[in-house]
């Protein structure tokens, strides 16, 4: 302690700080400190304009114009909500949602049946069936779009074989639909059927022996067995898949731009619209939340049936 | 009814020959217990029996009619399964009468016969719950039921006791004893426990690598084991088995001993006769040995390791490089001492340089 005495003025100031670096490097400091960074940042380009939207959606506010944003209450979700487009933009969402869903499940459960038995050549079937959903929104957008053009694409030409006329399946709004369902669902059936032989395979083989020994009907040890085994899964998978196709944009975007007319507009691609090509940015803002509710209750729904299947396997 | 039958079957997984060439008849009234230790073929069998493996070679016939051929579902038996296989989706009652389906039975006979079963197996009260919110206990008696709720051309079980503790596995081997005895068909149980085949097994059938070592009573398998095998496997403490030679064959006595120790029996009691200056091999049980002085004598014992086991003491005595046991009431030399065993009047087992038993007078076989 004495030397400290003889110490010049200069490294007092210089021990000071030191001492700042010491107490940030405490232990109960050092790890908020070092997520700090992260925090921000995810503060900054996330939840600040995320809120900062939820604001804009009680304002009257428009991107490309110099005017103040003007307080409107719940105005923004009141037009929404009472306008028949943006009902008819759901009843569309919801109908590309129950056609992709129900055929990924369809197609994605029955992949799975197939995958889950042992044959010459599998694994490498495997991977060529999960390639699709591990291809980008934008290749596979572009590919179905070519693949449905009139002139150049394989469907039309395939289908002129037997008409002799181009076949245009995007001009029909059924067509329409239909197309962007087949996109969504070939690219993420693999999803489906992976979740679904995660099931599969967890069937102990002894209970289908069981079964046979007690001479049950394939039907019966498929109600009985199977079912039980994957049906939680099944569900996550329908619950997920919905969760998605909900937001689509891209695959929309793409293949049809909404078109014909509004025949497959989307509440997504309907908010992109409102919010960058009419510049209603509050507007847009209030439908991007009338979203996300959906989405949040959806996906409280998937978090209840992941916890609760959580809870049986740990019973 | 009619008898099960297992006619010179094999199986074998590519180079490995799990069973090999075995003859079994279960008579339609009997229980058998196939014994032996983990991978001798025996699950393999039953298995077989079950139509869940194909046979490689061989019958398999119920009542005279084959059924090799068969998969599991045409073959009518009836099996539980070593992890119970129970349907974790249905509740108790639905897993008892789903074998049922399949016998076209009326509603009222299907509850019944549920209502018989529940009642046996004291499952009355759990036959609404599912089979995750079962003890081990109860879900070992529903995987019982599921089976004995048919009338089927054979019962199969798997291991059925081997996953529940020892005070329910002592209570379930009685209450199984007597389901067994009223069921009239032939009964097939797979154990490694051979406590387990004494006490249910009408007859027992000791496997190892594939073979049949030996079918019999429990009482014979017992006393007269056919092999140095089943000798040692069967009985515990297990028995003492000294090697040595058969060093004289003659009219009147046959001596057999080794380099410390020999053994004169009268001639007389040998069926089979050992010959001399082959390997021999001395076998007695540690109950039958004492340190009380009497009879044979085992001089320079050296005691390697004193077991308590309740009201007796288990003794591992090294007795020139062979492995001596007694089992005693009275107090344990020090470990190390140097002691004397003797085997009083008890007649030993004796069995040949290829470990087959010599048959004695009055042997049952």
């Amino acid at each position: 302690m004495t030397s400290d005495m003889h110490l010049p003025p200069a490294f007092t100031t210089q021990r000071s700080a030191r001492g700042i670096l010491q107490w940030l490097n405490a232990p109960e400091r050092r790890g908020p400190l070092l997520v700090a960074p992260a925090i921000l940042t995810l503060f900054l380009v996330n939840i600040l304009p995320l809120l900062w939207s939820f604001g804009l959606s009680f304002f009257n506010y428009r991107a490309n114009r110099q005017a103040a944003p003007r307080f409107d209450g719940l105005d923004n979700y009141g037009d929404l909500l009472t306008d028949d487009r943006v009902w008819e933009r759901f009843v569309t969402t919801g109908m590309i949602v129950a056609g992709s869903v129900g055929l990924q499940l369809i197609i994605g459960f029955g992949l799975a049946l197939l995958f889950a038995k042992k044959f010459p050549l599998r694994r490498i079937l495997l991977m060529l069936v999960l390639t699709p959903m591990m291809l980008s929104f934008v290749s596979v957008g572009i590919f179905f779009k070519l693949f449905y053009d009139p002139s150049l694409g394989l469907l039309s030409w395939i289908v002129g074989q037997f008409t002799g006329e181009p076949f245009a399946i995007l001009a029909t709004p059924a067509g329409a639909i239909s197309a962007i369902v087949i996109a969504d669902a070939w690219m993420w059936s693999p999803f489906v059927m992976l979740l679904v032989l995660a099931g599969l395979v967890s069937v102990p083989d002894y209970l289908y022996e069981a079964a046979h020994v007690d001479r049950a009907s394939g039907w019966r040890r498929f109600r009985t067995i199977t079912l039980p085994y994957v049906k939680g899964l099944i569900l996550l998978a329908l619950l997920f898949r919905t969760i998605e196709t909900f937001k689509t944009f891209d695959l929309v975007y793409l293949i049809t731009a909404g078109g014909p007319g509004s025949a497959t507009e989307t509440v997504a691609v309907y908010a992109y619209r409102l919010g960058f090509q009419n510049f209603r940015t509050s507007e847009a803002s209030a439908l991007a939340y009338l979203i996300l509710f959906v989405v949040i209750v959806l996906t409280s729904l998937y978090l209840y049936l992941v916890n609760r299947r959580d809870a049986e396997a740990a019973s | 009814m009619s008898a099960l039958t297992v006619q010179r079957v094999t199986k074998t997984f590519g180079d490995f020959t799990a069973v090999s060439d075995i003859d079994l008849t279960v008579a339609e009234d009997e229980v058998l217990c196939l014994l032996g230790p983990s991978g001798c073929g025996k699950t393999t069998t039953l298995r077989m029996i079950a139509g869940l493996e194909s046979v490689s070679q061989g019958q398999i016939l119920f009542g005279g009619e084959e059924v090799s051929a068969k998969p599991a579902q045409h073959r009518n038996v009836a099996m539980a399964f070593q992890f119970y296989a129970l349907y974790p989706d249905l509740t108790v009652g639905e897993n008892l009468i789903f074998p049922l389906a399949a016998e076209g039975l009326s509603k009222a006979e299907t509850q019944e016969r549920l209502d018989g079963i529940a009642d046996t197996l004291h499952l009355d009260s759990v036959l609404q719950r599912r089979p995750h919110e079962l003890s081990e206990g109860e879900k070992q008696r529903v995987a019982v039921g599921r089976c004995i709720i048919r009338r089927p051309n054979a019962f199969l079980f798997d291991e059925p006791l081997s996953r529940l503790d020892v005070a329910l596995r002592e209570d379930m081997r009685g209450s199984i004893r007597r389901i067994l005895a009223t069921l009239n068909r032939p009964t097939v149980i797979v154990t490694h426990d051979q406590l387990e085949a004494m006490t249910m097994g009408d007859r027992i059938a000791v496997m190892r690598d594939g073979r049949i070592e030996q079918v019999g009573t429990p009482q014979d398998v017992f006393d007269h084991p056919a092999n140095t095998f089943v000798a040692g496997f069967i009985g515990t403490p297990q028995m003492s088995l000294l090697d040595g030679r058969c060093l004289d064959a003659g009219e009147t006595q046959v001596t057999v001993g080794t380099d410390q120790m020999r053994w004169t029996l009268p001639a007389s009691r040998f069926a089979d006769m050992p010959r001399t200056g082959e390997a021999a091999t001395v076998g007695f049980r540690p109950r039958a040995a004492s340190l009380t002085p009497g009879g044979l004598a085992l001089g320079g014992c050296r005691l390697v390791l004193s077991e308590h086991m309740g009201a007796e003491k288990l003794l591992h005595f090294d007795w020139h490089g062979q492995a001596v046991r007694v089992l005693t009431q009275d107090d344990a030399p020090q470990i190390d001492e140097i002691c004397t065993v003797y085997l009083g009047d008890a007649a030993p087992h004796v069995f040949d340089n290829n470990g087959i038993r010599l048959r004695m007078k009055g042997d049952r076989q």
